[in-house]
């Protein structure tokens, strides 16, 4: 799977919890989930089992504490889905 | 350095089903947490509450921490809490009003100590049946902390962005005697008062509430 698909995957799982639709179609590595999608803190541990659910990966807590934006979060999930292999 | 951090979780806006599952609470308590649950009388508190208690406590300390040390990452397992003393009277906060204070006392909130980053932090909650809302500090004292909860009409994120800091600015133009009060972003990107630039703020919000902290003694004011 190529960065870019998981990267139209991720505004599926992220769509939501965030309002600001604009901000999501325009999502690339370093759009900031808080910051920019304006996604409240709260949900960043749905956002990471709703990423496990959709690639059938497992992310620790050591990956989750890596994931800043959405670049970081696809590194983690092309990390994950490559140690399935 | 003055730090302040505080967080709000609005109960309806969880997921109660999800909160209860391993996979959901296992990303926010550490084992060392489960167990404190498991051996204090929690009368009171859900577990699915302890849940969104502990992840209210750690976010405000990783953001009081977060004002000295902008580059430490939000991991919410290596936050630890190590003590929660129970509030002596159930809190009778009500939230049809907004809710302002200086001090948070201990009879009427959940205290806990917090080791993060090889420092100790305290926090002072109140758990209503709508709401957590948590302020850190790094000493036991609250005394000069002043606090607020508002509920507001539309939870849209730029209504609880202007409604927050409308909130705050109104406070501390009774506390200064000033109409001119307003917010600008430290270089580290938290908010400040303008006018009092020394003086670091915090800001919460989820679903219709707004909340805030700052701390005002003799070394700020």
């Amino acid at each position: 799977m190529s960065r870019q698909e998981i990267l139209e995957g991720l505004k599926t799982v992220l769509a939501p919890y965030t309002m600001d639709k604009e901000a999501l179609n325009s999502m690339n590595d370093e759009t900031e989930f808080i910051k920019d999608l304006k996604i409240n803190s709260a949900n960043l541990v749905d956002i990471i089992i709703d990423a496990e659910e959709r690639y059938d990966i497992e992310i620790d807590a050591d990956s989750a504490e890596k994931i800043h934006n959405a670049g970081s979060c696809i590194d983690v999930i092309m990390e994950k889905m490559k140690e399935k292999i | 350095m003055i730090s302040t951090g505080n967080d709000i979780v609005v109960l309806e806006c969880t997921d109660t089903e999800r909160t209860k599952q391993t996979k959901f609470y296992s990303r926010i308590l550490s084992e060392g947490e489960i167990e404190l649950f498991k051996s204090n009388s929690f009368q009171t508190l859900s577990f699915e509450n302890f849940v969104w208690l502990a992840w209210s406590v750690k976010e405000s300390v990783y953001k009081f921490h977060g004002r000295s040390h902008p580059h430490t990452l939000f991991a919410p397992t290596k936050i630890k809490i190590k003590e929660i003393l129970l509030p002596l009277k159930q809190n009778g906060l009500d939230l049809s009003d907004t809710i302002e204070g200086i001090s948070l006392d201990d009879r009427t909130c959940y205290s806990c100590e917090v080791n993060f980053d090889l420092l100790t932090f305290y926090t002072r909650s109140f758990v209503t049946g709508k709401l957590i809302f948590t302020v850190a500090n790094n000493t036991e004292c609250f005394d000069s902390v002043h606090w607020g909860i508002k509920e507001i009409s539309d939870d849209a994120y730029i209504m609880q962005s202007r409604e927050v800091r409308s909130f705050v600015v109104s406070k501390l133009c009774k506390i200064f005697l000033s109409n001119d009060i307003s917010i600008e972003k430290a270089a580290r990107g938290y908010p400040v008062i303008a006018q009092q630039k020394h003086i670091p703020l915090s800001f919460s919000h989820h679903g219709k509430f707004v909340g805030y902290a700052f701390v005002i003694n003799e070394t700020t004011s």
